[in-house]
């Protein structure tokens, strides 16, 4: 019994003690988000994804999972925005020393543009997972307030190479540590549009960052046919070459209830969570409820939260998986919402 | 199994009031202020408008309410702030250049001189067309955006910025005003204005000019001798211009030409 209580009470307490507070960036999504995924199921989810069992076709988020549903895959996928030309020019026009045009059309836009794309490699078996990401791009734009205009910028590309790791250490529990190694490059800035004229030298600046997560993981997952679970991870924590406020190490605590009802030739995930930290706004801190259902060929995945509403449907046919997602972002005290689709190729080797 | 779910809902208990913590008073200024941004790009003025009113008396030295509480009198006219993004790159990067010297004696070397003269105030010119303009009706909401950051001592270059953009269009605003109600505009070439009115006009708008430049040095201090020069040019055009008008409803053109005409030159006549 004594077991049962204290991995989550030393995981939830190490967050309370270590957790510090970061000025919140706007209405910008986090840049570090550890649940940022690069598939659709793992977007669509959110931290949703922290108890979901089912969506074996790609990698849990939380890695004490790995162990509680084991399968073996390797498998190559890449997500692409709706708005990727958009942002290639904007990368382009950047290249060749044109900033100048990417903020006048920035200017001119007028509404949230948020994009996200990635390659990504993976492979998982029963006790270990391994990904690698040669290429993450996100992107977030806004401008606001026409008359004295206030734009925010940020952009980012992310290579990555993950491990996870889990183990059964009985009583229903599993331990879980995820190791991520990423260098990004990245512009992140919130600046009035007059001071740019004025000095657009010192804006949209690139810069770069290096760092290690080690991100320590527990769940439970009651061995009935409904599957019961609870889960808790304390991710974002670990080491940086660099310290940049929008990137900052600054521990995020996620709990999350699961259950899978058994259901008749099809899968059905249902799960909740609740993240904790200083480091997000409001929105992307509180809950998160997500459903994945998988028949025969199709799947689909569900996921809402305060920020996000998502569906996603994806389908693996002779191990290869194409999928599609749409999703409605709200953001923090705008009326505006931003509506992006994501499209996604994989390959099960 | 029940006991640890107990811990587990004390344990989020106190997550949940460690998270309730009260926030710093400047904190919560900043807060309101983000607040009225938000209000503003949601089209809000009135409520954003109370807030940042809010903001200044409870510190009138705090720039940035004044600053959006400017924006707000601007937001109301409609005028498109990215049409003056190009304008204010061409007028900055403009290599620093001697005035051109207007000697007394009527040479062809003077008259060489005054052509480029005329030139290079055109080129002023057409750059001052793609100043946005507002009506007669509206000029007392851009009076008032001017009279809100008009009290900023120490601007960031971009407030200042800012400040000669405002001055610059209520300033061609007034102008426009004036040359319409004369049956002109600034649509017209520097030639086609009477010489009188673009006279009266600019020796009444000279502080506004030095106010704009005096910000514009601010913003850009690396750009100082330009200006500079385009005050010197200003005058240099100016000074020979006032002893010229013979008739109150002389275009600059018919000044130049008369000018040319008594030197014997007229081929040079500058507005050829």
């Amino acid at each position: 019994m004594q077991l049962r209580g204290s991995p989550f009470a030393l995981l939830l307490l190490a967050s309370l003690i270590v957790s510090k507070s970061v000025a919140n960036s706007g209405v910008a999504p986090n840049m570090s988000d550890p649940f940022r995924g690069f598939d659709i199921t793992r977007i669509a989810l959110g931290s949703a994804c922290s108890a979901n069992l089912a969506a074996v076709d790609s990698l849990p988020c939380q890695p004490a999972l790995l162990s509680a549903q084991p399968s073996r895959k390797f498998a190559g996928n890449l997500l692409i925005g709706n708005e990727y030309s958009k942002i290639y020019n904007y990368s382009k026009l950047v290249d060749d020393g044109q900033r100048s045009e990417v903020v006048q059309e920035i200017l001119t836009q007028g509404r949230p543009l948020e994009l996200n794309g990635a390659a990504q490699l993976w492979f998982r078996s029963s006790n270990v997972a391994l990904s690698f990401v040669p290429a993450a791009v996100s992107y977030f734009s806004y401008v606001q307030n026409s008359a004295y205009p206030s734009l925010q910028v940020q952009a980012m590309l992310e290579r990555s190479l993950s491990a996870q790791f889990s183990s059964y250490v009985g009583e229903d529990f599993y331990l879980g540590l995820q190791l991520r190694g990423v260098d990004r490059t990245f512009v992140q800035d919130r600046f009035d549009f007059y001071e740019y004229l004025a000095r657009p030298n010192d804006y949209l600046k690139t810069q770069r960052q290096r760092a290690l997560y080690v991100e320590p993981a527990v769940a439970y997952v009651h061995s009935s046919a409904w599957k019961p679970r609870a889960t808790a991870m304390l991710s974002n924590i670990g080491w940086t070459d660099q310290k940049h406020q929008a990137l900052a190490m600054s521990p995020i605590a996620t709990t999350a209830l699961g259950i899978s009802p058994p259901l008749e030739g099809m899968n059905l995930d249902l799960s909740l969570a609740y993240r904790l930290s200083d480091r997000f706004s409001g929105e992307e801190r509180g809950f998160a409820f997500g459903t994945h259902f998988q028949v025969g060929l199709l799947s689909a995945t569900f996921g809402f939260s305060q920020q996000n509403t998502s569906a996603g449907l994806h389908s693996i046919y002779k191990k290869v998986r194409v999928g599609l997602l749409y999703q409605r972002t709200t953001y923090t005290g705008l009326e505006e919402r931003g509506d992006s689709v994501h499209a996604e190729f994989g390959v099960q080797l | 199994m029940i006991q640890g779910c107990l811990r587990f809902l004390i344990l989020g208990l106190f997550v949940t009031l460690g998270a309730c913590t009260r926030l710093a008073p400047f904190e919560a200024e900043q807060n309101e202020l983000e607040r009225a941004e938000q209000l503003m790009s949601q089209g809000k003025n009135v409520e954003a408008k109370d807030i940042l009113i809010r903001l200044h008396q409870q510190d009138p030295s705090w720039v940035r309410p004044k600053m959006l509480l400017s924006a707000i009198e601007v937001g109301g006219l409609g005028l498109d702030v990215s049409s003056l993004f190009p304008l204010i790159r061409t007028f900055v990067d403009t290599p620093s250049k001697s005035p051109l010297p207007i000697s007394a004696s009527r040479t062809r070397k003077s008259l060489r001189e005054l052509k480029e003269l005329i030139a290079e105030v055109e080129l002023i010119v057409d750059r001052f067309e793609k100043i946005p303009t507002v009506s007669e009706e509206e000029l007392v909401a851009l009076q008032k955006a001017q009279d809100w950051i008009q009290s900023i001592h120490s601007p960031t270059p971009g407030q200042a910025l800012f400040r000669a953009t405002l001055r610059l269009v209520l300033m061609k605003s007034k102008g426009n005003i004036v040359f319409l109600k004369s049956g002109g505009g600034f649509g017209q070439s520097i030639c086609d204005w009477k010489g009188s009115e673009f006279l009266t006009w600019i020796s009444s708008e000279t502080p506004q000019v030095e106010a704009v430049i005096g910000d514009l040095t601010i913003a850009f201090p690396n750009s100082k001798a330009n200006f500079s020069d385009f005050l010197k040019q200003l005058q240099t055009i100016l000074i020979p211009l006032k002893g010229q008008i013979a008739s109150p409803n002389s275009t600059i053109k018919e000044i130049l030409e008369e000018r040319a005409f008594s030197a014997g030159l007229e081929e040079l006549s500058p507005c050829n």
